[in-house]
């Protein structure tokens, strides 16, 4: 029924999104569309069989975002009976998830981007006094073992300090990024946790290494240890990089 | 799944990953100006500072619109 809206705003009703759902134009039922915080009547159009549009909107729902993107204006709804309002609630759902009060101060912080050199330091400090540490051990230097202790300090601080700094991680990617898991933020996440795994792993069998003494596991435990504190370098290197490409997109 | 659908689906990740990182960029922005045109006594400069904050504003609505839009289309597009 096509009634001038001017005539129809001022009895405008509530509409909550399950009474809208529930006008999808098929079956014989209505079809209502929500469009910017308002719902209109659209049973009837030609353009609207069965409740569907163009085979790829639906009554029923709300449409405001995909009206931005069509090939018309909402000048589409002119004329059309306006049967109510949404219920705000339902207007703000695309909308982030909300910070308390006290997240919000938290957030203000930027503490991802501090948190996160932490490991960063940490795990190239641990792979290069690694480095050092076999080199000198290759070329019979004594004092390799220092190195070595050097490394063993860096990857117990690493594995402390990366758990904070994949929670702040977490925190910003909720409410900055609206949680949304696209393959950067996939990578991401999975190389922080290969990230823990290695530094957890290494320490461990840092340990084991120590209590088998230099029998053959004591040996092969430490070797494997020195693999896996040099391993976190790229790790660590591939995680700032992808943190770069999040902070200043290009 | 086919190529086609895969590679529409890969459009739409990529898409959705450029819109994901501008959003806080204009939330940002928006607090920025904001803040800033609370501290100026300055009528004119209060003025183009709220301005700009506005407009940041509007942007992210029409990123969150089009964020919308776009998970809309990659869970229709998975769906089927």
């Amino acid at each position: 029924m096509l009634v001038p809206h001017e005539m129809q705003e001022k009895q405008l009703k509530k509409i909550s999104i399950d009474d809208l759902r529930r006008h999808d134009g098929r079956e014989g039922r209505p079809a209502w569309v929500g469009w910017d915080g308002k719902v209109y009547d659209v049973t009837g159009s030609r353009l609207w069989k069965e409740g569907v549009h163009v085979r790829k909107h639906n009554a029923g729902q709300d449409l405001t975002s995909d009206m931005d993107l069509a090939p018309h204006d909402d000048s589409v709804f002119e004329g059309w009976e306006l049967v109510g309002e949404l219920a705000a609630q339902q207007v703000a759902e695309a909308a982030y998830p909300e910070p308390a009060q006290w997240e919000q101060a938290i957030l203000d912080q930027h503490p991802h981007p501090i948190s996160v050199h932490f490991p960063i330091a940490l795990s190239l400090s641990a792979a290069l006094f690694t480095a050092l540490s076999l080199l000198l051990e290759f070329m019979n230097i004594s004092f390799y073992q220092y190195f070595e202790w050097a490394a063993l300090f860096n990857v117990l601080l690493g594995a402390i300090g990366t758990p904070v700094s994949i929670a702040t991680g977490y925190m910003s990617w909720w409410y900055n990024y609206g949680r949304t898991a696209t393959p950067i933020f996939r990578t991401k996440i999975l190389l922080s946790w290969v990230l823990v795994g290695l530094f957890v792993t290494a320490f461990v069998l840092r340990f084991i290494s120590i209590g088998l003494g230099d029998a053959g596991g004591g040996i092969i435990a430490f070797r494997i240890y020195e693999v896996l504190v040099l391993a976190g370098a790229p790790v660590v290197v591939a995680l700032g990089f992808y943190g770069g490409k999040i902070t200043f997109p290009s | 799944m086919t190529d086609e659908k895969q590679k529409k689906i890969q459009e739409l990740e990529a898409m959705i990953d450029i819109v994901i990182r501008a959003i806080p960029k204009e939330k940002e922005a928006n607090r920025l100006y904001a803040a800033a045109a609370e501290r100026t006594e300055n009528g004119l400069l209060k003025g183009l500072l709220e301005h700009l904050a506005n407009e940041e504003l509007e942007h992210e609505q029409k990123l969150l619109k089009m964020l919308k839009f776009l998970k809309k289309e990659l869970a229709g597009l998975r769906e089927d």
